[in-house]
């Protein structure tokens, strides 16, 4: 018995099984690191968005778009399980993809075990589009401020619209509180991450012109302080972010 | 509405003795009364080259000092002059050479917020990359950095001081308190200062110039607008720092003639014609105006603004689409305001002067004691 535990070979598998396990138990914790990373892929209908140089059918209407800047607010983002919400603290996550790197936000969550949904707001909440505070992405001399009068732009569309050799300006800039919308996920994730959570979401500029009201382009290029317009395109980009289905598949490994 | 900004970072002596010792600063003060309106918004300032009040004192001395140029005759200061807001009044700036340079000087002014990317078509990452370009450039200091560290070795008073704020004499250290004497630049007592603290209101033309600084027009909801405010923020009034959303065509020429601007940096074909937008704090005092000093006066932005855009494929969409009338001639780039709404206008970029930053004795020559000794009296007699 004691020889056989002594013996050399034995000693170098039971040193061998321990590294092993150790390394096995490392791997579950980098496997089970306590974040949430939110990643978004914007898309035009089924084309991914490249800016400046893609030109895009008018989703409801005649002639072609190019978009030169797209940028919105994502904010008060919450996990929610079935007897608790998590909300993340100073929320307001300005989202751009003019990037190299994909468009990811990462959080620390607390806990994750039951979360089964994913909640945010597309815009700025009034409390804070009436501060003049610069907490998260907020920020009063930031290109998304209006005026100290008038809050955010939440939702920010820039580019150039072409029809028939003619050629107009595309500026979609919406904002005004009531145009506050919540947005929900779930948050479904395999048995494996009970501490973790990656989520991608799809984020359809097409959505901006179609999702409920038809917005085109041709006869309407522009988007400010119009309460009506406004209102119509804020009911479109309640629908802006949803889960990736299967366009985003292929940018998902 | 004020929050003092007490940097805390003090100068840190590490010696890691696998790298070799640093050479310590002797003293570090900490900049105590470094305050700034807070809707200015967060700032950074370097983790290695915390403001202290020995940097900031050297920065000001090596600012004023023609030591700095081959000849010892030019100095930052000649360029950047206090009375103007640190620019020259120059159509474009002369220096040692006498060759006059591509570009206007630029006002130095609250240069801790805005566009985080330094020169008209941003290409330099930060003030310390900055300060050693003049110094070298054949047309402006024309000076060698070797020489110019040894001339600073033998300099009666520098050696103490360098080793005070940095330790040792280098170009990065030379840079680092340029940089440190720049950030404290802060110009925030203009009567739009004071009308935003709540001391003072604007006169009724004052008002309604700031008003259409502020809107971008949408004719449809009957809101008129100069729509400054689309590039030149709302209090720090100059271009955004987020990434290079600070750099924007604003249609000054057209696209044969558009120059490189921020695509000499990015080497983006979207990017060319685009300049940084400039604060306008104390804009009444630092013509002439644009990157080639193009403009005299304010009613000539003015009038370039409201009627002279020239169209190029990387002009901003949000001037194309800016108009204060409902139809236009098709093709036509106007903003459409009235006489006296761009006069208007006018007044209100007039109330960003602000005479404390101009004569503030913190920010004068140092080699002047003349002009410090009345500076002081006249601030003493307040
Ligand atoms: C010969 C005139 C001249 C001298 C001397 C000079 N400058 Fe300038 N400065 C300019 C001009 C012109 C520009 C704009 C140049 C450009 O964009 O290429 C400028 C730009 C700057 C900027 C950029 C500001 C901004 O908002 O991006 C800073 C900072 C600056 N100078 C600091 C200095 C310092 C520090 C020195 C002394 C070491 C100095 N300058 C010496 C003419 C001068
Ligand atoms: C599309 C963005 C944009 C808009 C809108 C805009 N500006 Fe500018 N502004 C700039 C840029 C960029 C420059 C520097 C351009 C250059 O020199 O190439 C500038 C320069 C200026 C200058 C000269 C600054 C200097 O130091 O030389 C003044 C004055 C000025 N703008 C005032 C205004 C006023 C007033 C309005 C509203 C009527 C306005 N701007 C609207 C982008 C803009």
């Amino acid at each position: 018995m004691n020889n056989f535990l002594t013996s050399k070979r034995v000693r170098r598998v039971l040193w061998g099984a321990l590294v092993a396990m150790l390394m096995m138990a490392l791997g579950a914790w980098s496997f089970w690191p306590n974040t949430v990373v939110i990643t978004l892929h914007p898309f035009v209908g089924t084309q991914p968005l490249t800016l400046n140089e893609k030109v895009y059918q008018n989703p409801v209407g005649v002639g072609e778009f190019s978009v030169r800047d797209f940028q919105f607010f994502m904010s008060n983002i919450r996990f929610v399980s079935n007897d608790a919400t998590q909300t993340v603290m100073d929320s307001y996550h300005l989202v751009r993809f003019d990037d190299a790197a994909p468009m990811a936000l990462v959080f620390d969550a607390s806990s994750l075990l039951g979360v089964h949904t994913l909640e945010f707001g597309i815009g700025v909440d009034s409390a804070a589009n009436s501060s003049l505070k610069s907490r998260g992405d907020l920020d009063p001399n930031g290109r998304m401020a209006w005026s100290w009068e008038v809050g955010y732009k939440f939702v920010l569309l820039e580019g150039g619209f072409e029809h028939q050799g003619q050629a107009h300006p595309l500026v979609y800039h919406v904002g005004f509180s009531e145009n506050y919308k919540t947005i929900r996920v779930p948050l479904n994730r395999p048995w494996y991450q009970m501490f973790s959570a990656k989520v991608d979401l799809l984020v359809d500029v097409k959505a901006l012109f179609d999702a409920v009201h038809g917005v085109n382009m041709a006869d309407v290029n522009t988007i400010k302080f119009d309460r009506q317009d406004a209102r119509r395109m804020a009911d479109n980009y309640a629908h802006l972010v949803i889960p990736c289905d299967n366009r985003c598949v292929q940018g998902l490994k | 509405m004020f929050r003092t900004l007490v940097t805390t970072t003090s100068v840190a002596g590490i010696c890691i003795g696998l790298f070799g010792c640093k050479q310590e600063p002797l003293t570090a003060t900490p900049l105590k009364d470094f305050e700034a309106p807070f809707v200015f918004g967060h700032f950074q300032v370097p983790a290695d080259n915390a403001l202290t009040v020995e940097r900031v004192a050297l920065g000001r001395l090596l600012f004023y000092d023609p030591i700095l140029s081959k000849n010892n005759q030019v100095s930052c200061a000649s360029c950047h002059q206090q009375a103007r807001a640190f620019a020259d009044g120059k159509h474009t700036s002369v220096g040692v050479s006498g060759k006059p340079l591509a570009f206007n000087s630029m006002s130095l002014v609250n240069l801790l917020w805005g566009p985080q990317h330094f020169f008209w078509d941003g290409r330099a990452k930060s003030l310390e990359a900055q300060a050693l370009v003049p110094i070298q450039h054949p047309d402006e200091m024309g000076q060698d950095l070797d020489i110019l560290v040894k001339e600073l070795s033998t300099h009666a008073e520098y050696p103490s001081l360098f080793a005070a704020a940095y330790g040792d004499i280098s170009p990065q250290h030379i840079a680092a308190a340029l940089a440190s004497f720049q950030r404290t630049l802060i110009s925030a007592n203009s009567r739009y200062d004071q009308y935003l603290r709540g001391e003072i209101t604007l006169t009724d033309q004052e008002e309604l110039g700031r008003k259409l600084f502020m809107a971008h027009p949408d004719a449809k909801a009957s809101q008129r607008g100069g729509n400054c405010i689309d590039c030149h923020s709302q209090f720090v009034t100059a271009g955004f720092s987020t990434r290079l959303d600070g750099f924007s065509n604003n249609g000054l020429d057209v696209e044969a003639d558009l120059k490189p601007g921020l695509a000499a940096v990015t080497g983006k074909p979207e990017h060319r014609g685009l300049f940084k937008v400039p604060s306008l704090r104390n804009i009444a005092v630092t013509a002439p105006y644009m990157h080639d000093g193009r403009f005299a006066t304010l009613a000539q932005v003015l009038a370039h603004y409201n009627s002279g855009i020239e169209p190029s494929t990387t002009l901003s969409p949000l001037i194309v689409e800016a108009n204060n009338q409902v139809s236009d001639t098709a093709g036509a780039i106007s903003l459409n305001l009235s006489e006296s709404e761009q006069q208007a206008i006018i007044a209100f970029l007039h109330t960003l002067t602000d005479t404390d930053f101009l004569t503030n004795p913190a920010f004068s020559d140092p080699f002047n004691r003349a002009q410090d000794a009345t500076a002081q009296v006249s601030k003493d007699a307040r």
